[in-house]
């Protein structure tokens, strides 16, 4: 099993604009893109489209996705997180996102805009069903930059 | 034969399906897309399409969720 001391996640604070950004575009229905990095840092954020678009649930148009692995695979990036807004509710992993966590080796990074004005992102391991809260680390963001799970002001 | 897996040489026995490369991977298929060079192939296909030598496959798990 990996992660005894679970690795973190990082981000610039122009891909975590980026990504917050992006999601909040798409309120009320939740958004969804991929984090591509190197080493757990995030060098590339991936807007992609939810072909699934409810407040509630997401699901990655596949086309797109075959498309940006095998750019990030071109590039030398990994997949670092796969992200994703929960419009109304808590930034915590549901049911449906525990069952479709297929890849362990990225982190689950979530949005929760339920205080639209301040939104709350929070970084997790999913393996085997057990969820692990990670640090996201954003420095320089005006939040609690190098702590972890980061509760951010709104870009 | 060989051919490439999302990006690696592998090998797999002549006369494969992609039905029968996941199976041998202990893959559910109804929780990947696959492409056989460059073009999407439908789930209801996969014990239908034969890989070649040289095939560039690539498999990817879904990416999906929600509240």
């Amino acid at each position: 099993m990996e992660d005894e001391q679970p690795r973190g996640i990082e981000m610039g604070l122009e891909s975590f604009r980026e990504m917050v950004e992006h999601l909040r575009a798409h309120a009320p229905n939740e958004a969804c893109g991929i984090l591509a990095g190197r080493d757990g840092r995030v060098v590339r954020v991936y807007p992609m489209t939810n072909v699934e678009p409810t407040p509630y649930s997401y699901f990655m148009d596949p086309k797109e996705q075959f498309t940006v692995m095998k750019e990030m695979r071109k590039e030398g990036l990994s997949l670092v997180g796969i992200y994703h807004s929960h419009p109304a509710t808590t930034p915590y992993p549901s049911r449906k996102d525990r069952d479709l966590a297929f890849y362990p080796e990225a982190a689950t990074v979530i949005v929760s805009f339920r205080d639209p004005g301040e939104p709350e992102a929070r970084a997790y391991r999913i393996v085997e069903d057990r969820v692990t809260p990670i640090p996201l680390v954003v420095p320089g963001s005006p939040g609690r930059a190098g702590e972890k799970n980061e509760k951010l002001s709104a870009a | 034969m060989m051919i490439s897996l999302n990006g690696q040489k592998e090998t797999c026995d002549d006369g494969a399906t992609i039905a029968s490369l996941l199976q041998n991977r202990n893959i559910r298929p109804e929780m990947v897309s696959v492409e056989v060079n460059d073009t999407i192939v439908e789930r209801g296909r996969y014990d239908q399409v034969r890989l070649e030598e040289g095939d560039s496959v690539e498999l990817l798990y879904f990416m999906g969720g929600g509240a």
